[in-house]
């Protein structure tokens, strides 16, 4: 499917979440696999600031993407926190150039196989919420085309995070930046639960959530709650499979 | 659960610590601290169990009391939202339209002077553990500063709060503060021990700091070998 065409699908389906009852936390795990596809991106993360300084992942397209990320925020170097703390685009074709900027960033990205990455900033206004994180194997610029989808998928972000609820507070952005950060917590102690339930690893278990999710017509959140708090039926959620048992590292 | 730029919350530290010349109570001494810490005349902090049972625990003064009785009595208010929906609820002007939203709490709340609610669920993920509510006789938001010096608070609260019986921990571990101790892995690492001694998340979690603590190891790394599966924690353990 040509792009346009991907991208148009894209923004459809957000609008339709966007008017409908939604869980932003299934939205902002759609909008970074929006990015992998539209961006022709090997990884991406959206990294929310948690209003006390720090800047934490919300989603990721991978586990791997995760790891990088919060290196990248415990040394207190890398583009996606210089593009948070500039709030614009910081955009590196090779990332080798920057490994005296970044050395500790560029050497763990490297070693990961990547070798671009791209910041784009989460903008409301005057202010910057967060950033989302795109990888890539090979080095290269985005074109400009790719900046414009780039930061519609952003600023997809910001809408979504704010009109999940209907606006009836002036703190929103608050309440709702830090109702994402414990839902993705939530997530986190799911994926253990159903890891050491099924012998699965986090990205299957992740999977497993999200296909529960969909095919009961649940937020993935709630589902996430139900797991921990043991209200859903872990068995269900990790699915019996047909194949050999152990571990499992499918993409379903 | 994050913690970040722990200096900034020294006064909450030495609250925490208290002088043998306390008399108050813990939770009574972090309330107190808020209120001479932050722009917020009134403090409470409550324990609350899923069934709905919230038991407060302390609180700065007797309006700070007054205004969480009413919510309990009522069964509405931000606090009660706070809970149920894992976010915080912040009403700058209860008088304003963000208050409307519980018309009869937000009435009961004015009259005794109070103008302004700031409601933070006490939790670790799904862990839900109380309330902490800060209320101000004057209405108007928290400054971005006090919203993250009042998430610190929240924070440090919570993991207080994960300790025996949900009662408060005496002892405060301030490596908790270290942000790299929060990582994915960690919460990941609870669900699994969840599953591997068939226990709620709150007693795993504290078993799995116990555990750190035991065998001087970081909370982190800890969490992952967990995930690794190089430590796996068996029901005799337990």
């Amino acid at each position: 499917m040509d792009r346009e065409r991907q991208l148009i699908q894209a923004l459809v389906g957000l609008a339709d979440t966007l008017v409908d009852d939604y869980d932003v936390t299934d939205l902002l795990h759609e909008l970074v696999e929006h990015c992998v596809d539209l961006l022709s991106a090997d990884a991406a993360g959206l990294l929310l600031s948690d209003q006390r300084g720090g800047l934490q992942v919300v989603a990721s397209s991978t586990e791997r993407t995760r790891l990088l990320e919060l290196f990248q925020l415990q040394n207190n170097e890398g583009p996606c926190l210089d593009c948070y703390r500039s709030g614009e685009p910081v955009l590196v074709p090779d990332l080798a150039t920057e490994s005296e900027h970044w050395p500790r960033f560029v050497h763990e990205a490297t070693k990961e196989g990547f070798r671009s990455v791209h910041a784009l900033p989460l903008r409301l206004r005057s202010e910057t919420i967060g950033a989302m994180n795109l990888f890539k194997a090979h080095s290269g610029a985005l074109s400009d085309e790719d900046l414009h989808v780039g930061r519609a998928l952003a600023d997809m972000v910001t809408i979504g995070i704010l009109q999940e609820r209907s606006i009836r507070r002036t703190e929103t952005l608050s309440e709702q930046l830090q109702g994402a950060l414990n839902s993705r917590v939530i997530i986190e102690q799911a994926k253990g639960v159903l890891a050491a339930q099924g012998s699965l690893d986090m990205d299957t278990a992740f999977s497993r959530l999200r296909r529960f999710a969909r095919n009961h017509n649940r937020h993935l959140r709630d589902v996430a709650r139900g797991v921990v708090e043991g209200t859903i039926e872990l068995a269900q959620v990790v699915g019996v499979s047909t194949t050999s048992k152990g571990r499992g590292s499918d993409g379903s | 659960m994050f913690v970040v730029d722990a200096g900034r919350i020294e006064w909450l530290l030495a609250a925490i610590r208290g002088t043998p010349a306390d008399d108050e109570t813990m939770p009574v001494r972090i309330c107190l601290a808020c209120v001479e810490a932050m722009p917020v005349d009134g403090a409470s902090l409550s324990l609350m169990a899923e069934e709905g049972h919230r038991e407060r625990v302390g609180s700065s003064d007797e309006t700070a009391a007054m205004g969480e009785e009413l919510e309990v009595t009522l069964g509405e208010g931000p606090g009660v939202e706070a809970f149920a929906s894992g976010r915080p609820v912040l009403v700058a002007d209860i008088e304003g339209p963000d208050g409307t939203t519980w018309p009869t709490f937000a009435d009961g709340l004015a009259a005794m002077g109070t103008r302004s609610v700031f409601a933070f669920p006490l939790q670790l993920g799904a862990v839900r553990l109380g309330l902490l509510t800060l209320t101000s006789r004057s209405p108007g938001s928290l400054s971005a500063d006090d919203l993250a010096d009042a998430l610190r608070v929240a924070d440090v609260t919570s993991l207080l709060l994960l300790g025996r019986e949900g009662q408060l921990v005496e002892d405060f571990d301030e490596r908790w503060l270290d942000e790299s101790t929060w990582t994915p892995e960690v919460h990941q690492a609870t669900g699994m021990l969840m599953s591997q001694l068939k226990m709620g998340a709150a007693e795993a979690f504290v078993r799995l700091r116990a555990f750190a603590f035991a065998a001087d190891l970081e909370l982190s790394q800890v969490a992952g070998r967990v995930i690794a599966r190089r430590l796996t924690f068996s029901e005799e353990d337990a």
